[in-house]
């Protein structure tokens, strides 16, 4: 899948997460996080899971991580995602 | 605790003087340089906090009222900052702010590039940092032991310029131009960029690089824009000169710096001598950058020549002889665009 359009998705509230997607020619995620020494891993193991899962090699992730849920996480990558392409989405993939 | 937000616009003059009594307390003072206030208020309809973002994304005149300061209310009103700046099409945040509430801005996802007079600091968005820019001019490193640099604007490029580059490049063994990126109303950036390259067609130790959002910048140096003088140029002048120093500079082991003498713009004669100082003093063991002031190239009838002179000129006749001016190069240039009728 290819990220075509900036996107930017969440809040700073505690809980949540600020998700910025820009168009790449290489794949980075920085994470931003305040229990970055507990979760950041997991935090980058989802984005992987999802990015593969996805089809998406090129990409450039900024997270601004609050304490958000995994649940939370994923909702807003996906939302991000959606709003980045203009592909047609495959559903079965996305949820 | 509702919080009803409101997007104010310039034109909204009904609302810009209770903005302009909530910023008073906080000793802050309307910046008429937005494209929106995001302003928080109660369902009284008593401001609760506000920020402003100008068209270059820089944010500004944020304050929070007193008794609602540590509930995160920051936090909010940052995310609706970049939200909508976001929506207007800023590529790049940058935020102007007290020392002391650096810590604040750095929980929403800033960080310090330089400090100014020990107090004034500019932030930007983590994830853009200064570092990318000059990761990428340190592509263009060369070696030696004079690695000159000019900053210039060119608008357009005349024979003064010309006369600059070749001094320096005649000094060093090599020299980088930065060319201010900002778009203004006679040349284009383009133009401007054109220009320089063609002038400096002949010498061989010569990079362009284009300036981005850190050398002179409507970012790094907002008030350099405007046509009058402000309070305010002293600060912006330490913040564009310390970011040359600890960031620009040593990504390409630039340890000279050329100017010429500047007998007309109040500005820039300030600028210059706030470069002398800044470049030489002791600072963090960041290398020395000597500056060089070279006297301005003079015409026949012993005026300085200067690109003003040439925009004046062209505004009165558009098909006026400049080759006293401007060299070939330009004079070519000039023939080329639509709106001059040179022959």
């Amino acid at each position: 899948m290819e990220i075509k359009q900036e996107a930017l998705v969440g809040t700073l509230e505690s809980g949540d997460m600020l998700i910025h997607i820009l168009p790449a020619n290489e794949l980075k995620i920085t994470i931003e996080s305040e229990v970055a020494k507990q979760f950041a891993q997991d935090i980058h193991d989802t984005v992987m899971q999802i990015l593969n899962k996805l089809n998406i090699s090129k990409i450039a992730i900024n997270i601004n991580d609050k304490g958000a849920l995994d649940c939370v996480l994923q909702a807003r990558l996906k939302a991000a995602i959606l709003r980045a392409t203009d592909e047609q989405i495959d559903w079965e993939k996305l949820l | 605790m509702p919080i009803n937000i409101l997007n104010i616009l310039p034109t909204n003059q009904k609302y810009l003087p209770k903005l302009e009594l909530f910023l008073q307390a906080y000793d802050l003072a309307i910046d008429y340089d937005f494209v929106q206030f995001i302003v928080f208020e109660d369902d009284e309809l008593n401001i609760l906090a506000c920020a402003a973002i100008s068209a270059h994304g820089i944010i500004k005149c944020v304050a929070i009222k007193d008794d609602l300061q540590g509930d995160g209310i920051l936090l909010s009103l940052l995310t609706e900052v970049i939200k909508v700046a976001n929506e207007i099409g800023c590529k790049k945040l940058f935020i102007y702010t007290k020392l002391a509430n650096a810590i604040l801005f750095e929980h929403c996802g800033f960080t310090i590039i330089v400090t100014a007079k020990n107090n004034f600091v500019l932030m930007e968005n983590k994830y853009q940092p200064i570092q990318a820019y000059c990761a990428n001019l340190s592509l263009s490193k060369k070696s030696g032991n004079k690695i000159g640099s000019i900053v210039m604007n060119a608008n357009p490029f005349t024979l003064g310029h010309q006369y600059l580059i070749q001094q320096a490049a005649s000094q060093c063994d090599w020299l980088h131009i930065f060319v201010l990126k900002e778009e203004q109303a006679s040349f284009s950036t383009e133009d401007r960029m054109q220009m320089i390259i063609a002038g400096c067609a002949n010498f061989n130790n010569v990079t362009i690089h284009s300036g981005g959002d850190y050398v002179i910048s409507r970012t790094t140096f907002p008030t350099y824009f405007l046509k009058k003088a402000s309070l305010v140029d002293e600060y912006y002048i330490e913040i564009d000169l310390m970011i040359f120093r600890q960031y620009i500079a040593p990504a390409l082991d630039i340890n000279y710096r050329f100017v010429g003498t500047e007998p007309n713009c109040q500005l820039t004669n300030n600028y210059n001598k706030k470069m002398q100082q800044l470049f030489v003093e002791d600072n963090a063991n960041l290398p020395i950058i000597k500056v060089v002031e070279i006297p301005r190239l003079k015409n026949k009838d012993n005026l300085v020549i200067s690109a003003s002179e040439v925009r004046r000129r062209l505004h009165i006749d558009k098909a006026v002889d400049l080759t006293t001016l401007v060299p070939a190069t330009t004079v070519a240039y000039l023939k080329s665009m639509d709106k001059f009728n040179l022959s």
